[in-house]
């Protein structure tokens, strides 16, 4: 990656977000370009300003949001206002992400998100996780994501809360910790009669392997739903 | 002359052509006062060159404060009036010689001293802001990109861009 290129900087603050959450690597580009309703160059400062309807389209990947600055000397990126991510893949899935505020670091090459964190996937055979948070730290080079405050998972018949978790991208794992003497929580809202919840310090999810793991001070609760 | 004696525009002579022999009282109505060949005009402050104006044919309607330009280059000066920090050029143009501003007419570039080349159509300087204006199409070719809007506002060493309804391309770094 360029780190001059400011669509490049972009580009990679979509890959990264969808590469470390999802493993979805991107596809070469057919296409490049940014648009805004208005891009301020200011040589001095070496700042670049977009605002308004901000686009940035690398092949399929897409973000859009309200403002950006790109600082090339700090090599920080300052995005803000209705940030939207769309990353498509015929052969994987979709992935969207929404929030309010968020920077790119291209030295790093980490990124940050906050203000109403909503991400979702949605695999080729229609299976999705959603993910909501505080705020959202990507690592580009590990390609791992952590997620702080209030931490809500759903996929399938699960939802989960959290303080913070953080996903590991070798290992393909979520894992929930125990943090602020906040115990994570899954629920199972099953289709027969029981429903059950489980808190624990620890809580490992491997979505691709359907399994759940629990460690440390482990509690359940399964009960009858109600109206049966 | 700009309020204040502060800038000064001055049309110097090297070759004289000609001039109507009847008084003009509209541009359109008749031909120019003067038609003058190496036309230059220049801004000034504190006897500071702020920039310098050469055309090669400036058609001079003295009644209306105008001059119509051919051939021309504005030269941009640094601070101190000792550099040239932009140039821009364009075939077709006018100046305000009340207000000395001036104004582009088809294909326009400016280029800065760091090489950044903008090319657009139609600009206007206006002198009370010191700043670039045009509305139509425009092309910002930098080192590491190019970027095409319609629509712009800039510093004339283009060390500040806006550009309207933009869209970046990126190119090969070191590319340009």
């Amino acid at each position: 990656m360029s780190k001059k290129n400011v669509i490049l900087v972009l580009l990679a603050c979509i890959t990264c977000l969808f590469g470390v959450v999802f493993s979805v690597q991107p596809p070469v580009a057919p296409s490049q370009f940014l648009k805004a309703d208005s891009m301020e160059f200011r040589m001095k400062e070496n700042k670049t300003i977009y605002k308004n309807n901000v686009r940035a389209v690398v092949g399929k990947n897409l973000l859009t949001a309200d403002y950006a600055v790109d600082d090339k000397s700090s090599k920080i990126m300052e995005i803000s206002g209705n940030i939207n991510g769309y990353y498509i893949d015929e052969t994987t899935g979709v992935l969207k992400i929404k929030a309010d505020n968020g920077t790119y670091n291209s030295k790093t090459e980490g990124s940050r998100f906050w203000g109403n964190c909503w991400a979702v996937y949605t695999s080729s055979d229609g299976r999705s996780i959603e993910i909501k948070a505080d705020s959202i730290d990507f690592d580009g080079v590990t390609r791992e994501a952590k997620f702080f405050d209030n931490v809500s998972l759903s996929f399938e018949k699960n939802t989960a809360q959290s303080q913070f978790a953080q996903y590991f991208h070798e290992s393909k794992k979520i894992i929930m910790l125990k943090e602020k003497d906040f115990m994570p929580v899954m629920n199972y809202l099953g289709e027969g009669e029981y429903e059950a919840k489980f808190t624990a310090e620890k809580i490992v999810m491997t979505p691709e392997n359907k399994k759940i793991y629990f460690e440390n001070n482990v509690w359940s609760q399964i009960t009858r739903k109600a109206g049966i | 002359m700009k309020k204040f004696g502060r800038i000064a525009v001055a049309a110097l002579v090297f070759g004289f052509f000609g001039c109507s022999d009847k008084a003009l009282t509209s541009k359109s109505q008749a031909g120019p006062e003067q038609v003058l060949k190496k036309f230059t005009a220049f801004e000034s402050k504190n006897g500071i060159k702020n920039w310098t104006l050469i055309a090669q044919e400036a058609k001079i309607y003295e009644s209306h404060k105008n001059a119509q330009l051919k051939d021309f280059l504005v030269n941009f000066f640094t601070d101190d009036g000792k550099q040239i920090k932009a140039v821009l050029k364009a075939q077709l143009g006018e100046i305000d010689t009340d207000k000395n501003d001036f104004y582009t007419k088809g294909p326009t570039t400016i280029t800065s001293a760091d090489n950044t080349v903008l090319q657009s159509t139609d600009l206007r300087y206006k002198s009370d802001t010191k700043k670039i204006y045009g509305d139509s199409y425009v092309k910002l070719i930098k080192s590491d990109g190019i970027v095409e809007g319609k629509g712009i506002e800039a510093e004339p060493d283009l060390s500040s861009v806006i550009i309207k309804e933009s869209m970046a391309h990126a190119t090969s770094e070191g590319s340009k």
